[in-house]
């Protein structure tokens, strides 16, 4: 009896082991969804965070999500890796005053419907992202006319001189759908566009994966390297290392603290310069705290950040000085190590300014950047400044860091991109982020000086950076990598733009 | 057992409207601005108020609330504001019911059948087996599930690549596929589940087995395993049948995070971008369908108990 119970419960014990190991199904290594990294050539499975929540352009934002708004939507102008532009949907482009910008269309393309894009066409886009409410369509407010000239030809008038059109026409402002699905208000589920793919809807399962296929009539057809490309929403960095490591995708968007394991398992991690964290001194006049309104002292708080610990440890990235991102025209190499800490110096321009005892400073903050501002506080108490961190929820640190509640707050604005856009954000007097309402002439003439710009390589904006810079608006201490991986065994040309939140899909192809 | 039904049909009525009404205020609460995670940060004051007007969120909660109830009434969970902006809620929420449910499901059906064998298997012998099976129980209520997720995922789709690390493919594509990926989510999901009934199962057995008639039973010749499953397991199944519904609502639960860690889109993940993306609709949407599931399988579970348990029908 004994012996026969043992059996019975050997039995079932084994029973069970098998089903929780199977979970009821038995699975066999053949049919497993996790083989090696898809098929070369003619499927690219690639991981992302973020999808778009709706196809009209106007509505677009311009983070995580546009390499699936690149597949559908193509740009007037093609921003390149190495910062210049190509041409796109438009063949020529020039401001013909500061305040007027022309287009010449290319010929013979047409949208995913069969529509022509035409001059009507781009004035019809354009005209419908300036009076639709989105996350990017304040980079528009400067356009006061679009006409049209001829079928090709396209003039844009501005109120105001914008001269970072070339880059937001890059970017999901410059992508054009089709004015008939415009008209008809179907852009809502799906895209029309005349971009290189065209999403399958019948293989999208929408905030799961979307399937894109080629577009055969797309203008530049031969630099097409997929079959359809597959978007799968993975929103979990873990989980996305994860289906990256066991091949069900070839490429994802990373961070700092799965990148080691990327690499040792293999894949390739390509990093770029990111959001810079920084303190935005903005009581520069010194209302709520007089010592702030003394550049010396702003100065002497630059000095005395170890921002290269900074960058090793909590933050990682590169140290910098800058407040503007690397990659954008408000960027200089020159300056980047104005503020290397020195706490000599720093001592004796708080003691310069009457400050040698230090002072209080309260400094606005939320619980996800209090680790950090903690440090940046340690740094700042070697030169007699005592920081009180005011740690809010998100949703009043959003308020209040544009308010004049605060004298200063830790900040980590993401860029537009635009290095004009980032300036006219943060400098003029009436800015978003310039509660109370601080001028300094240098500035002053360096904003004016940049509108009128003719390029992103014009001194203008390295003048302007170097006058904030001197100002000690900011005290910026990081510029955080962005992570990105892929398997180069399946996939090549990932490269980052400078200033993108994802690399864009025009390089991809597969690898040799 | 009609009357069983229809007074928890009527029960479930007013609980349904104290849970929304709850959830509507406590959704209320939430830090943040839809607005604001809608346009971001670089939008002018005047769009924030444009779209605000547009969405009714201008409006006293009093009005908001009475709106959202009124489309309740007649179906109508409202509209998306953000995850998928103006699409109907009932519709988001319905294509992402089936993930959740399948895994929920199975699970729930894997917890149960592994369950009972482990208790069984540890009641019935007091050697190896059953101190393996004792010690297996305590380490599966004890092992963090997100923490056994990664590890699976470690083993079984990243070293020996015979599982899928994520994603969910729905039956009617493949059932062997839809069967592969619930295998890792179900096991990770339900190890504590599977713990718990297994010490469950076993009490009950060992209470039954150490009755006077078992042991009369034994005596007259009765074969153990005749015994065990006739008489046993009945008796035994009355307590874990007792605790089946609280054990569903813990799974549903856990599928948030289960989720999250194998990237399934069902309604865990639709909840957290949600709540993310300050999408109030939904969220109070799929407050309202959680509750009703919850309310269905507790009458089945209540049905079931009454159909076990033969004291309880009188």
């Amino acid at each position: 009896m004994r012996k026969r119970s043992a059996t019975l419960a050997a039995a079932t014990v084994l029973a069970a082991a098998s089903l929780a190991l199977a979970g009821c199904t038995g699975g066999s290594s053949d049919d497993a969804g996790g083989t090696p990294s898809d098929v070369v050539g003619d499927v690219l499975n690639v991981g992302v965070i973020l999808v778009p929540a709706q196809w009209d352009p106007a509505k677009f934002d311009w983070t995580e999500q546009l390499e699936l708004q690149q597949a559908a939507y193509d740009t007037l102008i093609h921003l390149q890796p190495d910062g210049t532009y190509a041409p796109g949907l438009a063949t020529e482009w020039s401001y013909t005053s500061p305040t007027e910008f022309t287009l010449t269309l290319r010929e013979g393309v047409t949208f995913s419907d069969g529509t022509a894009l035409d001059a009507a066409a781009v004035k019809a886009n354009l005209d419908h992202a300036r009076t639709t409410t989105g996350p990017r369509t304040s980079q528009l407010a400067a356009i006061s006319e679009v006409q049209t000239d001829g079928d090709l030809g396209v003039t844009i008038d501005l109120s105001t001189p914008n001269p970072d059109l070339p880059l937001i026409l890059s970017m999901a402002m410059g992508m054009m759908a089709s004015p008939a699905a415009l008209a008809a208000g179907t852009l809502d589920t799906a895209p029309v566009g005349a971009g290189p793919y065209v999403l399958d809807a019948a293989q999208t399962v929408v905030n799961d994966h979307y399937t894109f296929t080629k577009n055969p009539d797309y203008w530049d057809a031969g630099s097409i390297h997929y079959n359809s490309l597959v978007f799968k929403l993975i929103t979990d960095y873990t989980a996305s290392l994860n289906a990256l490591r066991s091949g069900q995708i070839a490429m994802a968007l990373g961070q700092p603290t799965t990148a080691s394991a990327a690499e040792a398992a293999g894949d390739t991690v390509v990093t770029t310069p990111g959001s810079v964290v920084s303190l935005v001194l903005q009581d520069r006049e010194g209302q709520l705290v007089p010592a702030l309104g003394d550049v010396r002292v702003r100065q002497a708080m630059n000095y005395a950040i170890d921002r290269a610990a900074l960058a090793a440890s909590l933050l990682p990235g590169s140290p910098t000085s800058q407040q503007f991102q690397k990659g954008t025209s408000m960027w200089d190499e020159a300056i980047n190590d104005t503020y290397d800490q020195d706490l000599d110096k720093a001592k004796s321009l708080m003691a310069d300014a009457g400050y040698a005892n230090g002072f209080d400073l309260p400094i606005g903050s939320f619980p996800l950047n209090d680790p950090a501002l903690q440090v940046i506080a340690s740094d700042l108490a070697k030169i007699g400044i005592t920081v009180q961190i005011q740690s809010v929820p998100i949703a009043d640190y959003v308020t209040l860091r544009s308010s004049t509640q605060w004298p200063g707050w830790i900040a980590q604005i993401v860029g537009t991109g635009s290095g004009y856009l980032d300036a006219l954000n943060v400098l003029p007097p009436d800015s978003r982020f310039n509660p109370f309402h601080s001028t300094n002439a240098d500035i002053t003439a360096g904003l004016t000086a940049i509108a009128t710009a003719t390029g992103p390589d014009s001194p203008a904006y390295a003048q302007l950076a170097e006058a904030v810079q001197d100002q000690a608006w900011f005290l910026p201490v990081v510029q955080i990598d962005r992570y990105y991986y892929y398997d180069p065994k399946v996939v090549s040309g990932v490269q980052w733009t400078p200033g993108q939140a994802v690399p864009f899909i025009y390089t991809w192809a597969p690898a040799s | 057992m009609v009357k069983i039904v229809v007074s928890r049909v009527l029960f479930a009525i007013p609980l349904l409207l104290i849970i929304t009404t709850f959830s509507f205020l406590l959704v209320s609460l939430i830090p943040g601005d839809p607005v604001a995670s809608i346009l971001g940060e670089g939008a002018t004051p005047q769009q924030y108020a444009e779209l605000r007007a547009q969405l009714g969120l201008d409006q006293p909660l009093a009005v908001q609330y009475l709106r959202y109830m009124g489309g309740l009434f007649t179906g109508d969970l409202g509209t998306s504001i953000s995850i998928q902006p103006g699409q109907p809620v009932a519709a988001i929420v319905w294509t992402r019911l089936p993930v959740t449910l399948s895994l929920s499901l199975v699970t729930l059906v894997v917890t149960l059948v592994v369950g009972v064998l482990i208790g069984l298997a540890a009641a019935m012998s007091r050697g190896v087996t059953g101190r393996v099976a004792q010690i297996g129980s305590l380490l599966g209520v004890s092992i963090p599930n997100f923490w056994l997720g990664v590890l699976l995922v470690l083993l079984f789709s990243i070293t020996w690549k015979v599982l899928p690390a994520t994603g969910y493919v729905p039956i009617q594509q493949s059932p062997v596929l839809w069967a592969q990926s619930l295998v890792l989510p179900v096991v990770t999901l339900g190890l504590a589940g599977i713990a718990s009934v297994a010490r469950q199962t076993r009490g009950s057995v060992n209470d039954t087995l150490s009755r006077d008639y078992v042991r009369t039973l034994l005596a007259a010749g009765t074969p153990r395993y005749q015994i065990v499953f006739k008489h046993a397991l009945r008796n035994a199944g009355i307590p874990v049948v007792s605790v089946l519904g609280f054990l569903f609502i813990g799974i549903f639960g856990g599928t948030i995070v289960i989720e999250q860690v194998f990237a399934m889109s069902g309604i865990g993940q639709l909840t957290i971008s949600a709540v993310t993306n300050h999408d109030i609709p939904v969220i109070q949407g799929v407050v309202v369908v959680t509750t009703i599931v919850v309310l269905i399988v507790n009458l089945a579970v209540d049905l079931l108990y009454f159909a076990l348990n033969p004291k309880a029908r009188r």
